[in-house]
């Protein structure tokens, strides 16, 4: 096989027998990779039914066809499983180093089960691969056990770890690959501690072979090119200011959620926004494998209150960690992040809950006793407290390391939690942007922009502008969307590039650009239906999964607060999210019965019957 | 009648004296355009123009005492 490896890494943990397998090629072809090649294996093998922290779930990592291929963004992976957070199917993405390493280590992915009976950590080099002992890594952070597992196998070795919070199953713990980029989301981190497994450590020298390296090339010089082009007209972007630019749109949009999303425009955004990062704490840009764009930020903080030095923010943790809990003070928005980072933990998640935390005490549903301090809106030193405790499930952080929907329940209001499927939202108000409300409620993961970003045309209007205000025809634009992040997320791309420079330029959001690359590297010869419909195959596999845990339309929800409670002020002033128009519209153009069910004609037409 | 202007990223260089945070004194019923044409902002640009807090269009009309805020468009999550 060219693109791809043509080999799939099995790890039973609990045997510790690890064995080689072919990737089937159909499936390839079917799937792509990543993102689709995960639902392939989990609909096959995994139980619906299964407790998440069980030895029996699967934990399936996967890069796509396009990663370590040298195209633009082409570093990503996926970590694939069922979730502890949502009970629902999972999906979380990262890039930096760690993807290319496993996909040159010789294995499109890893596919892991079982449980260890005591800490270890997973080594491939060099053609071997073996299981060994983790014991004197347990307890660490995932920057001081990334520097000590470089130590002990080879210095270009790339790690891909958990943290205290992933070994002490919070819910939404992450694995940390590289030191600072994150699988963040749902809890994959919980699943990995769940299996006693620290860490995988890949170093591998193969190349990833190309189809048709001259084809490959011409294109990779063409969109370059273009995107160069495009950069040196407008030289801003992700590049100078990195994602946190965005708290200027979506502030003057009134959709930055802001205190526990009870409104959507934040008074002290001066003080968070991107310029104020780029001017006050950022050391330098930092980009993934193979990345034109470089929008990870490295940083210092020398406030003594909050000094440290590492990598981000992003724009979700300002708005989760900031906005979100009225923190307008970015050094310790930043700490926080550090402390997630080297934890283990899910910034998103983090931050929402402990606005959601601030909101039960303000509504006195909470007590300060319970929470062992007082906490009012707005305290910058308990975010990072709370921060570091829930890492370590300390004292109150044990409530918070359960996410917000159950810190509300157990407290008697879980109307309070901003999640779908238990999942806490990115930073984009739905009563202002209404399509992202579809997204949200609709994505597999639950809460989320990945899985779909409508959001690109209702706040940003790429490739066209819509009225983020309009609710009717958004399902189709939310169906193209999430078509397309699946064909982005099963290729291996990152949704920064692949959006603007490799999309269809019109609202029937089609990934021409990706079928070229695809078709140099791999030589599948797909047509753009065909690449098209591998997508749809993906997200109704995805639906498939959910439909056999329970899920249907009953689940497909936002909270009251953003369908029935008119936003109070701002832009977005006077409106709600019509979430049940829009969901009758987006089952019929995806297929499914009105209850969110697929239908048996539209699975046989996709090969899922 | 006068406005307050800030400009944010990518607009801050048509800033007078490259200040991004100033006073600037218009015809009574300027719009946003005009704003932008007497900053010498080139036509074709159309950066994000917020009055008092809400993103406006460019024909928007501005009044005495508007809190303006402009800057190029970026996107990310």
């Amino acid at each position: 096989m060219k693109g791809w490896m043509g080999k799939i890494l099995r790890v039973d943990l609990t045997s510790g027998v690890l064995r080689d397998e072919i990737l089937d090629p159909v499936a390839a072809r079917d799937y792509i990779g990543g993102r689709g090649i995960g639902i392939y294996y989990l609909n096959r093998e995994l139980d619906p039914a299964c407790d998440p922290l069980a030895p029996e779930n699967l934990l399936v990592m996967a890069t796509g066809p396009l990663t370590g291929t040298g195209a633009p963004t082409g570093a990503r992976y996926m970590v694939m499983t069922k979730s502890p957070l949502t009970g629902a199917i999972t999906c979380s993405n990262s890039g930096g180093r760690f993807p290319t390493e496993l996909k040159r280590s010789g294995y499109d992915g890893i596919i892991l089960t079982g449980r260890a009976d005591h800490p270890v950590y997973l080594y491939i080099h060099d053609g071997r691969v073996e299981l060994r002992e983790a014991d004197h890594l347990w307890g660490q952070t995932t920057h001081e056990a990334t520097d000590r597992l470089r130590g002990e196998t080879d210095p270009k070795a790339r790690v891909a770890c958990i943290g205290p919070a992933g070994e002490k199953l919070v819910r939404f713990a992450a694995i940390m690959n590289d030191k600072d980029r994150a699988a963040g989301r749902s809890g994959v981190g919980a699943v990995m501690g769940s299996k006693n497994l620290k860490a995988v450590v890949v170093r591998g020298q193969q190349r990833v072979e190309l189809a048709d390296p001259e084809r490959f090339k011409a294109f990779n010089t063409q969109i370059l090119d273009t995107f160069k082009a495009a950069a040196k007209e407008t030289p801003l972007g992700l590049t100078v200011n990195g994602t946190a630019g965005v708290v200027l749109t979506t502030q003057h949009l009134g959709v930055l959620p802001t205190k526990n999303w009870q409104q959507g425009t934040f008074d002290g955004w001066e003080n968070i926004h991107g310029e104020r990062l780029t001017e006050k704490y950022l050391v330098s840009n930092k980009a993934c494998y193979a990345c034109p764009i470089g929008c990870g930020r490295k940083t210092r903080v020398e406030d003594p209150d909050f000094a440290g030095e590492g990598e981000g923010p992003e724009y979700e943790t300002i708005y989760a960690m900031g906005a979100n809990c009225m923190i307008d003070n970015l050094a310790a928005i930043i700490k926080a992040n550090y402390l997630c980072n080297e934890l283990g933990l899910d910034t998103i998640t983090m931050g929402a809950t402990v606005a959601c935390a601030m909101e039960l005490v303000d509504r006195g549903y909470l007590s300060e006793k319970v929470v062992g301090r007082p906490l009012p809106w707005g305290d910058a030193e308990a975010l990072v407290e709370l921060t570091r405790q829930t890492g370590y499930r300390e004292g109150f952080g044990n409530r918070l390391a359960e996410g917000s929907y159950r810190l509300a329940e157990s407290s008697g209001h879980p109307e309070l939690a901003m999640v779908a499927k238990k999942q806490e939202f990115p930073g984009y108000e739905p009563r202002g942007a209404q399509a992202m409300g579809l997204a949200y409620a609709t994505s597999p993961i639950g809460g989320s922009h990945m899985r779909g970003d409508p959001a690109y045309f209702e706040l940003f209007g790429v490739p066209e502008k819509v009225d983020p205000h309009e609710w009717k025809g958004k399902a189709k634009i939310t169906k193209a969307y999430q078509d397309l992040s699946a064909a982005i997320d099963a290729a291996g791309l990152c949704i920064f590039f692949a959006v603007r420079n490799l999309a269809g330029k019109t609202l029937d959001v089609h990934p021409d650009g990706i079928l070229e690359y695809l078709n140099a590297a791999t030589g599948a010869n797909y047509t753009l239906e065909e690449l098209m419909q591998a997508s749809e195959r993906i997200i109704t596999a995805e639906r498939q999964f959910l439909v056999r845990t329970g899920i249907s339309r009953k689940d497909d929800t936002l909270p009251r607060r953003l369908t029935h409670e008119p936003m109070p002020t701002g832009p977005a002033a006077g409106m709600v999210c019509h979430l049940e128009e829009m969901l009758d519209e987006y089952y019929e153009v995806q297929g499914w019965t009105p209850d969110g069910v697929p239908t048996a004609e539209r699975l046989a037409a996709l090969g899922l019957a | 009648m006068k406005v307050r202007v800030r400009c944010f990223t990518g607009m801050q260089q048509y800033a007078p004296g490259g200040r991004g945070d100033f006073e600037m004194a218009l015809p009574a019923g300027s719009s946003a355009r005009q704003l932008l044409e007497a900053l010498g902002v080139p036509p074709d640009l159309e950066p994000f123009v917020a009055v008092n807090g809400g993103k406006v269009a460019l024909d928007h009309l501005l009044q005495d005492g508007d809190d303006v805020v402009m800057f190029r468009q970026m996107e990310g999550g």
